[in-house]
């Protein structure tokens, strides 16, 4: 599933997917495998893309359970 | 084999591992580092190696047993071998697994070129005096140069990419 989250974080901060993928000490190749959805990172990546973002784990990575009970009915 | 050619080859071997060992501390000193991604895409690459280099060692063997198909079997097992790494090598290009975050590619690539070289020129040197050494220095240089070229294209296409996002 893409993670459009992350995506619009970045680029609200305007980061690139290199600049992002340096800050965090992974490779471009991974913060894109991540966005595409093709990736699933640790916790301890999800939690140095936060910390990159100044975002919360809960806003980038956690699927909202509001959106999901919704789609159900 | 005579003494003086063992001992020959056995001084040319540790001329290598001394030249390999110090061009490494001088030109990368930084110790390899990678991400959680490529690691898996270096697993997944080497089982894709192995698994080939499996069927290939079954099929050499079916062929050679089977249909008594006399192959000279160094540069065939060889020939193998340098296959399963050259899919090993061209998956972790491919998947941007292959070289290190915190290295530059272009100097791997320069290296890798160069070895390539040096393996045509040792090919084309032997012709006449070893046909056997032209054929393995031949298939070394094929292999080290296709994961050369496979390594300028990617790194065309993820210059590509980037210059696509930065626009956008």
């Amino acid at each position: 599933m893409k993670n459009l989250r992350l995506k619009a974080a970045r680029a609200a901060k305007d980061m690139s997917q290199q600049a992002l993928a340096e800050a965090v000490g992974v490779s471009r190749q991974t913060i894109n495998g991540i966005e595409k959805g093709d990736y699933n990172p640790t916790i301890r990546l999800c939690l140095s893309i936060c910390k990159a973002l100044d975002k919360t784990l809960d806003e980038l990575f956690w699927e909202d359970i509001n959106d999901n009970s919704e789609s159900e009915r | 084999m005579s003494i003086a050619y063992g001992i020959g080859f056995i001084c040319g071997l540790a001329f290598v591992f001394i030249a390999a060992f110090v061009f490494k501390k001088f030109f990368f000193r930084k110790k390899a580092v990678y991400d959680e991604r490529q690691k898996i895409e270096q697993g997944k690459a080497c089982k894709a190696g192995f698994y080939f280099l499996l069927v290939y060692c079954m099929l050499f063997g079916i062929a050679d047993n089977v249909f008594d198909f006399r192959l000279t079997q160094l540069p065939v097992m060889l020939g193998g071998a340098l296959i399963s790494v050259m899919i090993y090598a061209v998956y972790c290009i491919w998947k941007e697994a292959y070289f290190p975050i915190n290295q530059s590619s272009i100097k791997w690539i320069v290296l890798l070129i160069a070895l390539g070289i040096v393996n045509v020129f040792i090919a084309v040197m032997n012709i006449s005096t070893s046909p056997q050494s032209t054929v393995i220095n031949g298939m070394c240089a094929v292999m080290i140069l296709i994961i050369s070229i496979v390594s300028i294209i990617k790194l065309i296409i993820v210059r590509r990419n980037c210059s696509e996002e930065s626009e956008t």
